[in-house]
């Protein structure tokens, strides 16, 4: 299971690894109890500052997405997301998916197909 | 010392496939490039270190001749300094960056029985070191210190070390190379764990010697610490030829592929 990033890309690197990861929850790539590698670990691994990398894993924890477990590290929650959460998660993915449309010049349709394809190449 | 050092880094191509045979590791040019790199500096720093050690014999004792009770340890800092070399960071100038999500974690690469060993023997070591400093009969109080200060600060090295190796920076890599990858880290650790395992036997041995008494001390029980630090003396060294099998296979084991015939 890979992780990518581009430093050089408009979205924050933390908001990629934590998209990233939300994608690989949601499509059961990290099935429910799967360990996350540690901070320290991931942060070493992309060439990143450990805080980079806390801030994607803080704002999963706080979606209730992953869950601490002590010295067992990070893991994949196994309670459903919340609702609530995951509608906002998707308006705010929806507002990017917009965002990089209009600033690329792509037509609707077109954007409603690059969606249609993540979707079923996710599920 | 710099030609021998030298000659001790030139690993040929049939060593790496003995090394990557025994090991498991895929004979892909990219892999055995990888096992030929890690054991031409691996062996260079354990020369440098045993050489040091040896040194440091003659100095301490002012007689010219082998005294594994400085070789030992000094092999076991070449252990530790040529995984740490390993550990110095790389330059992440591109912008598109690769990881693997897979958990990398000390108890993935070195044996848990291995890991008790160490741990046994420091706690071994300690205890006796403490016993020696409270019985009531005279015993060598500064060697007792020295030894089991010494344990404790092996064992905390080997275990960092690990921890280390294992947190090692690793982009996402192609599945030969991260199995080379994962072998490299494996041998590592394992070097680092029977190399902390056979130091602190001998430094075991150093504090049953030491504790034994003397004077006053009961004879039945002097006597059996005596045998017993000899035996856990000798326990290290065969340690140490053990992990040096571990590490640089001369011998196939039984079943296993052999390299190619053209190497």
């Amino acid at each position: 299971v890979i992780l990518r990033i581009d430093t050089g890309d408009a979205v924050p690197v933390y908001e990629q690894i934590r998209l990233q990861l939300l994608a690989m929850i949601a499509s059961g790539t990290l099935a429910p109890g799967a360990q996350l590698p540690t901070i320290r670990q991931l942060a070493a691994d992309l060439g990143l500052a450990k805080g980079t990398v806390s801030k994607a894993y803080e704002m999963l924890l706080r979606d209730r997405v992953v869950e601490s477990r002590g010295r067992s590290g990070t893991v994949v929650s196994s309670q459903p997301v919340n609702p609530a959460t995951a509608q906002q998660a998707l308006a705010d993915a929806a507002d990017r998916l917009a965002v990089t449309a209009i600033q690329n010049g792509v037509t609707r349709d077109a954007a409603h197909a690059a969606l249609d394809a993540a979707l079923a190449r996710l599920t | 010392v710099a030609v021998a050092v030298e000659r001790v880094g030139a690993i040929g191509r049939p060593a790496t496939e003995l090394f990557a045979a025994e090991h498991g590791v895929a004979p892909t040019p990219e892999g055995l490039e990888l096992c030929r790199r890690y054991l031409s500096r691996a062996r260079q720093f354990r020369f440098i270190g045993s050489f040091a050690g040896l040194l440091l014999g003659i100095v301490l004792t002012q007689t010219v001749g082998i005294n594994l009770i400085t070789i030992v340890p000094g092999w076991f800092v070449g252990v530790i300094a040529a995984e740490l070399f390993r550990l110095r960071a790389r330059n992440r100038s591109s912008a598109q960056r690769t990881a693997s999500l897979e958990l990398r974690t000390a108890s993935r690469y070195v044996p848990r029985r291995l890991a008790w060993h160490s741990r046994a023997l420091a706690a071994a070591t300690v205890a006796v070191a403490i016993a020696g400093l409270v019985m009531p009969w005279p015993s060598e109080h500064t060697a007792l210190l020295a030894w089991s200060i010494s344990s404790v600060a092996i064992f905390g090295i080997a275990e960092l070390s690990q921890r280390a190796i294992a947190a090692r920076t690793r982009p996402a890599l192609p599945p030969a190379i991260e199995q080379a990858d994962d072998t490299i880290r494996r041998v590592g650790a394992m070097a680092v764990g029977y190399a902390a395992s056979a130091t602190l036997a001998v430094l075991f041995g150093l504090v049953c010697i030491a504790g034994r008494g003397s004077g006053t001390a009961p004879a039945n029980l002097s006597g059996t610490m005596t045998v017993v630090g000899l035996g856990a003396i000798l326990w290290g060294i065969a340690l140490a030829v053990v992990e040096h099998r571990f590490f640089w296979p001369t011998v196939r084991a039984a079943g296993r592929a052999r390299p190619a015939a053209n190497s």
